[in-house]
């Protein structure tokens, strides 16, 4: 068989991988919510070691990188980014950006633009040359102070949502983007929506670390002072994800060698992500 | 379960109860029988997309209402009322449909804006009201991914299909399912790289039944302007303009037979039918 269906299957073999994690992430939620215990703390710490194992060796940004530079450097063109949805605001998030000026976390409205075209619809477009249209400049200047002469998009499909978008800008030499070229952007997009995947499943993973271990310090180990669950319930602002980790595991390391060596474990695999 | 227990259409039929129908013979089927003179006039065609700019130079002023799809507190609803285009793309489809069917009527539902994020249910609400219309023409270049809303789709484009309303859908630029484009009960279409507007090809490997022009046109685009633009969602447009005209001086025809004309009509085919010289020869 040819190398295109030979990456095609690794491709499925990734998402189904990121589908049976998926269904033990909410496994472990439902077990977290049914009635916690460091017994469940340490499933999820196996299971992190999974999904460090699968992602570990290929860091997020690097990966997401590593695309839109190969995408750019193919397409001969003069920029190259990835944009994702923001389900909470309705922004599309620079979240990976090559040429065209520092984009990276800007944020854009999903309704607007060349990209909100395609988060909206999961279609990829082309257009070039869009001469006497103000919008465009406008909504290209507003957001990345760069206005293309041509574009093409496609989407980043996770199942049946549309999570983000893989866009190259201005194609050097030549006025448009064919449709060669929209089949072979959309193979870039395929590793990249995995890649979004598995970050989001490392993300979910870190989070429920985080709520476990609340949970233990709060609820099982009775006693904890009561200045240290103050300092975490009210905080100054919005702690810091890493910051409110440090503190719970420094409250359940108040509670004994066992939890101490629990934490220190936690924190390992903590900094596997990092 | 008695004869006259069941509903009208299972009754067994006798070849005297039938309408007359007035059939063509293929070949005579050509381009210029099927829609040779004709301007789309007394078709109405409604592009469900995003949104027409009425005032827009290339759509000739043959805007004739449409309607908008919102996302409100208790879901979707649809308002009769003039709207903008928040893109460019359906006034770039309408105008093709336009160019080649100068006299079609020109409808539009917006189905995507703020709060929208392309979700397939407004995308239902948008063919529902243009069915509900009895719209001749129905240009979609647009599809959803939403396993939730094929069933809903695939009975709009059956009905769609029984009253007469042709739905002309983009294949997915992507490698992907997505709908209603895949339904046998419209006409399917993606790209060849040929300019001219009425050069359209039969794909004898379906699920796509039909190319026609889509890549790098000159487009009708948001705010009075053009753009160059390429992908499924112009070749589509062309079929619908296409099938306006066809409707327009053949009103009786169904969309299966228009399926038909089209495919008389499409370049591979004609290029295939022996000439008169060439058929006596193999006879």
């Amino acid at each position: 068989m040819s190398e295109d269906s030979d990456m095609r299957r690794e491709l499925e073999a990734a998402r189904s991988t990121i589908a049976a994690q998926a269904m033990q992430i909410h496994q472990l939620q439902a077990t977290e919510q049914a009635g916690s215990s460091v017994g469940a703390l340490r499933d999820i710490l196996q299971f992190s070691d999974v999904v460090g194992a699968t992602v570990g060796q290929a860091p997020y940004h690097a990966l997401l990188d590593g695309i839109i530079q190969a995408a750019r450097r193919l397409f001969d063109a003069g920029a190259a980014s990835i944009l994702l949805l923001d389900h909470a605001t309705n922004d599309l998030v620079f979240e990976a950006a090559t040429g065209g000026g520092n984009v990276l976390n800007m944020r854009i409205p999903a309704h607007q633009g060349i990209a909100g075209w395609v988060v909206m619809t999961g279609e990829p477009i082309a257009v070039s040359d869009v001469r006497r249209d103000p919008r465009w400049a406008r909504d290209f200047a507003e957001s990345t102070g760069y206005v293309p002469q041509s574009i093409m998009a496609v989407p980043l499909l996770l199942n049946e949502d549309v999570e983000g978008v893989l866009e190259v800008l201005d194609k050097k030499n030549q006025g448009s983007f064919g449709l060669d070229d929209m089949e072979l952007l959309g193979l870039f997009a395929h590793p990249a929506a995995i890649a979004v995947e598995q970050a989001r499943m490392v993300t979910k993973i870190g989070a429920l670390m985080v709520d476990e271990l609340r949970r233990v310090a709060e609820h099982e180990h009775a006693g904890v002072a009561d200045d240290a669950r103050v300092a975490l319930d009210t905080g100054s602002g919005t702690p810091d994800r890493t910051l409110e980790l440090a503190r719970l595991v420094h409250r359940i390391g108040r509670k004994g060698d066992k939890p101490r060596e629990l934490a220190i474990e936690i924190l390992n695999s903590v900094a596997k992500f990092t | 379960m008695g004869e006259q227990e069941l509903p009208a259409f299972s009754w067994p039929t006798r070849p005297e109860d039938q309408p007359s129908i007035h059939p063509v013979p293929w070949h005579e089927i050509t381009p210029d029988w099927a829609w040779g003179g004709s301007t789309g006039a007394g078709v109405k065609v409604c592009v469900v997309d995003s949104g027409l700019e009425a005032d827009h130079p290339a759509l000739g002023g043959m805007v004739r209402g449409g309607a908008i799809v919102e996302k409100g507190e208790e879901g979707i609803i649809l308002r009769e009322e003039p709207h903008s285009d928040l893109f460019g793309h359906a006034t770039a489809c309408a105008g093709i449909i336009h160019s080649l069917a100068p006299e079609a009527e020109l409808y539009s539902v917006r189905v995507l804006g703020p709060n929208l994020k392309g979700g397939g249910d407004a995308l239902v609400a948008g063919v529902r009201w243009a069915v509900d219309q009895k719209m001749d023409v129905i240009n979609l270049s647009l599809s959803t991914r939403k396993q939730e809303h094929v069933s809903v789709l695939h009975h709009l484009a059956d009905e769609a299909y029984f009253q007469g309303t042709v739905i002309v859908a983009s294949a997915n630029n992507m490698p992907v399912y997505s709908y209603p484009w895949l339904f046998s009960t419209v006409i399917s279409v993606a790209s060849h790289a040929e300019p001219d507007p009425f050069t359209f090809y039969y794909n004898p490997d379906p699920p796509v039944e039909f190319t026609a022009p889509g890549v790098d046109l000159d487009l009708a685009w948001a705010d009075h302007s053009r753009a160059m633009g390429t992908g499924n969602s112009y070749a589509t447009p062309h079929i619908s303009g296409i099938v306006a005209l066809i409707k327009s001086k053949h009103r009786m025809l169904t969309p299966f037979q228009i399926k038909t004309v089209l495919y008389y009509t499409a370049r591979n085919v004609r290029d295939a039918i022996p000439g008169e010289e060439e058929a006596m020869r193999r006879v």
